[in-house]
C-alpha cells in the first residue's frame, strides 16, 4: 500500500514541534541565566544601598530588603546573603570566619568586577574553589559588602526550570493537538486545488479529450501544473485523432486495391474455360484474396477499437433466436461433434447486430476448431437480475497451460503444432473482447477441472423503454 | 416477373467512379448482366450527367476529384433529382453510411464488393421503385416462389427448406457466376469463418436430387465446377 501523504505530514509536524520546543528550551535557558545573574546583582546592589544602616542586625536588614523587593524572585534567597563589614577588614576580632576569607580576597574583585551606577562594584568569581556573587561600594572604606554563593542561585534556577518543564508537559498534548488540527486544516486547504484538478481530469475520456475548456487551474499558482497536464491532454488527443485517421485512411487505401483485385479475379474465373486448371488455380487465388479481405477487416476493426472509434449501430437483438439458428446450423455443419444447448427464450440485448453476430460466431468457431474428435459443444444462455449470461463449453485436448491468461492476446494461437492445422489468425478472441467491451459486457475464457474450455459472455439486458 | 426482368435489362446506369480499374470491371460486370453503363470519372462531370436525367440509376463513389460524392448527391437532390442512387465507398464506418443515407442515397455498398452483389442491389433498389410485390424469381425453365419456397424446374415441382431456398435464390441472382463454397457459406449461412464442413455440398446435392427426380432427363440447373465452386447454368 502507498504511504499516506497526510500521515507523513503529521509526522513531520510533530518532529518539527519537538525540535522547536527543545531548541527554545536551550536558547531560553542560556539567555535567561545571564539575565537572572544581572538581576541578582541588581537586587544585591539595592539591598546594599537601601538597607546598609541595618547591616549590624541581620534580621532588621532582611526585613528592610524584603519590604522593598516585595514579590521579587530573589528575595527568597536573601536569607542566604552573607553580610560582611569591610570597615573591619583590618581587624581580626568581631569578624565572622566566613567574612574573614572573603574580605581579604582581592583577586576576586580584580577578576570580574563591574562598576555599576558610579558607586557600586559587582563581581562574580571563585573564592576557595567556591562560586560567589558579591557587591560592595566603590569606596571600600564605606565597608559593607553582600556575598552570595553561586549554588544558591543555581538551585533556585533548577527549581524554576523544573517548574517550566512540568508546565510544558501539561501544555504539550494541547499544543500538539492544536498543531495537528492546524495541519489537518492546512492539508485540506492545500490539497483542495489538487482535488479539483483531479476531479476535472477524471472526467476526461478518450472521447472528451479534445474539449479544451475542461481543464482549468483553480488558483494562479497551479496554472503551470495544469498547463503540463493540458499539454499532455493535447498530445494524447492528437495521437487519438491520428490513430482514428489512420484506421479510416488505411481502410480506404486498402479497400480500393482489394476491390480491384477481387473484381478482376472473379471476372477471370468467369472468363476462363470451365473446369480448367487455370480456373482452379484462380479460385484458390480468389480464396486468398478473400482471406486478405478478412484479415484487413479484422485489423481495421481492432485499430478502430484501439482508437476508440468503434461505432455501434444499436438495436434490440434477440440473442436467443440468433443462438437457436446458429445451433441449428451447427448440427448440420459438424457431424462429429455432439451439439447440446439450454437456451432461455427471448433474451434481448441492445447491441450492434453485425458485431455481436461476429462475436458469437467467433466463440463458436473457437469451440469447433480447438475441439477433439469425437467431441461436444454445449451452449447455455440464461438471464436474471438485469443481465444475461452465455456460456459456450467444449471438450478439448492438449489445452495450453497459458490459455486462460493469453487467449485474448492478438495473434495468440495456442499450441503451435496444433495451431498450424487450424486456419486462423488468432485475432478472433481479441475482436470478441473489444466487441464485448464496447457493449459493456464481460468476456472470459477458463479451463475447467474436467479439461473443458468455457467461454463466458455476460452483458446487460435491454431495458424496455 | 418477366416484365420486371425486361425492364431491368433495359436500365441505363450512370457510374461515377474515379478509380479506372474499379470502373473497368464494374462496367464489364454490369454490361454482362445486360445493363447499359455510362462512366464519368469526376464529381463535376458526374453532377452534370446526373442532372441531365438520362439515367435510371446512379452508382456513385464518395471520394471523387473536384466534388465529392456526398456533396454531389446533396446538390442533385436539392435540384430535384429523383433517380435512385447507390453509394459505393471504402468508408464503411457507421457515420459515413448514415451520412450517405441522409444525403439521399437509396443504398450503400461498401468496398470491396462483388459485381454480383452490386447487380443484386440494383435489382433490389429498382424493385422498391416499382410498387409490384415480387412473388417469384424466374429464369427460363426455373421458377422460385419467394413466399412458399416452391421451385419449379420443367415439370418438376418441389418444396425447398429455408437454406436450400436461400442457396438457390443466391445462385439465381447471378446466373453464370461461379461461387466458391466459402462465398456461398458467407451469403447463405451468414457465417464469416470456416466451419470445416461440407454443408454446402450436402445442400446442393439435396436441391439437385429434388429437381432431377422425374424431370424427364433434364439435368439440374446447378452446375458443379470441379475445384472452383457452383453456378447456375445460363442456359437453365
Amino acid at each position: 500500500m502507498k504511504r499516506s501523504f497526510k500521515a507523513r505530514l503529521y509526522l513531520h509536524v510533530i518532529l518539527i514541534a519537538i525540535v522547536v520546543i527543545w531548541a527554545n528550551r536551550v536558547i531560553a535557558q542560556y539567555f535567561l541565566t545571564d539575565q537572572l545573574e544581572a538581576r541578582i546583582h541588581h537586587e544585591m546592589g539595592v539591598a546594599l544601598t537601601t538597607c546598609s544602616e541595618h547591616f549590624e542586625d541581620r534580621d532588621a536588614f532582611l526585613s528592610c530588603f524584603k519590604a522593598i523587593e516585595k514579590g521579587s524572585l530573589f528575595s527568597n534567597i536573601s536569607d542566604f546573603y552573607v553580610l560582611c563589614d569591610g570597615a573591619k577588614r583590618a581587624e581580626k576580632s568581631g569578624v565572622t570566619p566566613a567574612c574573614q576569607t572573603l574580605l581579604t580576597n582581592d583577586d576576586f574583585w580584580r577578576s570580574d568586577a563591574v562598576l555599576n551606577q558610579g558607586q557600586l562594584v559587582l563581581s562574580h568569581g571563585l573564592v576557595d574553589q567556591q562560586d560567589w556573587y558579591a557587591v560592595r561600594f566603590q569606596n571600600r572604606l564605606q565597608g559593607p559588602e553582600i556575598w552570595l554563593k553561586g549554588h544558591q542561585i543555581d538551585e533556585l534556577m533548577l527549581r524554576v526550570w523544573a517548574l517550566r518543564d512540568r508546565n510544558t508537559i501539561y501544555v504539550l498534548p494541547t499544543l500538539l493537538g492544536m498543531l495537528l488540527l492546524l495541519t489537518l486544516y492546512l492539508t485540506h486547504v492545500m490539497l483542495k486545488p489538487i482535488t479539483l484538478i483531479q476531479n476535472n481530469m477524471s472526467k476526461l475520456t478518450a472521447n472528451t479529450l479534445d474539449r479544451s475548456t475542461i481543464l482549468q487551474a483553480p488558483f494562479r499558482e497551479f496554472e503551470a501544473l495544469v498547463q503540463v497536464f493540458d499539454d499532455l491532454r493535447i498530445r494524447l488527443s492528437d495521437s487519438f485523432t491520428k490513430a482514428r485517421r489512420f484506421a479510416s485512411d488505411a481502410s480506404h487505401e486498402l479497400r480500393t486495391p482489394l476491390t480491384i483485385l477481387r473484381g478482376n479475379v472473379e471476372r477471370l474465373i468467369h472468363d476462363l474455360p470451365m473446369g480448367s486448371d487455370a480456373q482452379i488455380r484462380m479460385r484458390s487465388m480468389s480464396d486468398e484474396v478473400e482471406r486478405l479481405i478478412e484479415i484487413t477487416e479484422k485489423l481495421l476493426l481492432l485499430s478502430r477499437a484501439d482508437a476508440n472509434s468503434l461505432m455501434q449501430d444499436s438495436t434490440d437483438l434477440n440473442l436467443s433466436d440468433l443462438l437457436t439458428q446458429l445451433i441449428k446450423d451447427a448440427h448440420s455443419f459438424q457431424s462429429n461433434l455432439k451439439i447440446t444447448s439450454a437456451i432461455a427464450p427471448n433474451v434481448i440485448w441492445r447491441c450492434d447486430k453485425t458485431l455481436v453476430r461476429q462475436l458469437v460466431q467467433n466463440l463458436y468457431a473457437n469451440a469447433v476448431h480447438y475441439n477433439q474428435s469425437p467431441g461436444w459443444v454445449h451452449f447455455c444462455l440464461t438471464q436474471g437480475e438485469g443481465r444475461f449470461q452465455l456460456t459456450i463449453e467444449n471438450s478439448a485436448k492438449d489445452i495450453p497451460v497459458d490459455l486462460s491468461e493469453r487467449a485474448f492476446d492478438r495473434f495468440y494461437r495456442g499450441d503451435a503444432s496444433h495451431a498450424r492445422q487450424v486456419d486462423g489468425l488468432g485475432l478472433g478472441l481479441s475482436i470478441c473482447l473489444e466487441v464485448a467491451k464496447l457493449h459493456e459486457a464481460t468476456l472470459s475464457l477458463s479451463v475447467t477441472e474436467k479439461q473443458t474450455v468455457v467461454a463466458t459472455l455476460s452483458g446487460p439486458l435491454s431495458r424496455p423503454d | 416477373m418477366k416484365l420486371i426482368q425486361k425492364r431491368m435489362v433495359d436500365l441505363k446506369i450512370l457510374l461515377i467512379e474515379d478509380e479506372g480499374k474499379i470502373a473497368e470491371f464494374v462496367i464489364k460486370g454490369l454490361s454482362a448482366a445486360g445493363y447499359d453503363v455510362t462512366h464519368v470519372d469526376d464529381g463535376e462531370l458526374g453532377l452534370a450527367a446526373v442532372l441531365a436525367g438520362a439515367h435510371d440509376l446512379v452508382i456513385l463513389d464518395v471520394m471523387l476529384p473536384k466534388l465529392n460524392g456526398f456533396d454531389l448527391l446533396r446538390q442533385a437532390r436539392i435540384a430535384g433529382m429523383t433517380t435512385p442512387v447507390i453509394i459505393l465507398s471504402a468508408k464503411v464506418d457507421l457515420p459515413d453510411r448514415l451520412m450517405g443515407f441522409e444525403m439521399g442515397a437509396d443504398d450503400y455498398l461498401p468496398k470491396p464488393f462483388f459485381v454480383e452483389e452490386m447487380v443484386a442491389r440494383i435489382k433490389a433498389v429498382m424493385q422498391r421503385k416499382i410498387p409490384e410485390q415480387v412473388q417469384q424469381i424466374s429464369l427460363s425453365h426455373l421458377t422460385l416462389d419467394v413466399v412458399s419456397h416452391k421451385v419449379q424446374w420443367f415439370d418438376v415441382t418441389a418444396v425447398l427448406s429455408q437454406r436450400e431456398f436461400s442457396l438457390l435464390a443466391f445462385l439465381m441472382r447471378s446466373p453464370g457466376h461461379i461461387f466458391s463454397r466459402q462465398q456461398i457459406l458467407k451469403h447463405v449461412w451468414e457465417i464469416n469463418f470456416d466451419p470445416e464442413t461440407n454443408v454446402v455440398d450436402v445442400c446442393v446435392r439435396r436441391i439437385k436430387r429434388k429437381l432431377e427426380r422425374g424431370s424427364n432427363g433434364h439435368a439440374s440447373p446447378i452446375e458443379s465446377v470441379r475445384g472452383v465452386g457452383y453456378r447456375l447454368r445460363l442456359e437453365a
